[in-house]
């Protein structure tokens, strides 16, 4: 029963990162120009989510 | 390259932003970049962009090689097509060969196909490289650089 209810008890306060369109196609396109897309971010969770880093790759 | 919210607050949205520069990428392209964040339970996360690329211009071969004993006069051609719903038109910039190599453009298909031909001088040397600079027309393409190989024996 102990064990149950510390199963069942609050989830320790944390971000929570979402990014509902993770892929984004720009169909086609002419070659040398630039392609720019802005994909946004959510934060689901009880504390501020920090972006330390975005890495191609 | 990229521009982002470092932080988003609890319940807020954020952006990251992405730029591509397509120059030198052709036909199907995916590019993935990795998001590292203060998520615990996911610390990576992934995004995508993906598409087709397609070129303004197209021409073949994209190096002309000039190979023949050195007496000679050897014959090259690039043919040079605009794949854009409009016409292409060209004309030289540049020439890096004008003591080794002569060159004309012959229209094939009004404002659409070209042919560069390139006829080398004789005795005018044994090994070079050079290219041949055109201006298109095209503002999605405005220059396309031809490079041309000389080996002559004796």
């Amino acid at each position: 029963m102990a064990l149950l209810a510390h199963s069942e008890g609050p989830a320790s306060a944390a971000p929570k990162i979402e990014i509902k369109e993770k892929v984004f196609n720009f169909k086609e396109m002419i070659d040398g120009q630039t392609v720019e897309h802005a994909f946004q971010v959510q934060n689901r969770g009880d504390q501020p989510l920090e972006i330390q880093r975005i890495k191609p790759g | 390259m990229a521009q982002f919210d470092r932080v988003i607050p609890p319940g807020g949205v954020g952006s990251i932003i992405l730029k591509v520069n397509t120059s030198g990428y052709s036909g199907k392209v995916r590019w993935q970049t990795r998001i590292f964040n203060n998520d615990p339970a996911n610390p990576v996360e992934m995004i995508v962009m993906e598409g087709i690329l397609k070129p303004a211009i197209v021409f073949w071969p994209t190096v002309v090689f000039l190979k023949g004993s050195q007496n000679e006069s050897i014959a090259g051609s690039v043919r040079i097509e605009g794949k854009l719903n409009k016409r292409l038109e060209i004309e030289p910039l540049s020439f890096s060969l004008a003591k080794q190599v002569n060159y004309k453009i012959v229209e094939l298909e009004p404002g659409k196909v070209y042919e560069v031909q390139f006829m080398s001088v004789p005795n005018g040397g044994k090994r070079y490289r050079g290219f041949l600079k055109l201006k298109t027309g095209y503002e999605e393409k405005p220059e396309i650089v031809i490079p041309i190989w000389g080996d002559f024996a004796n």
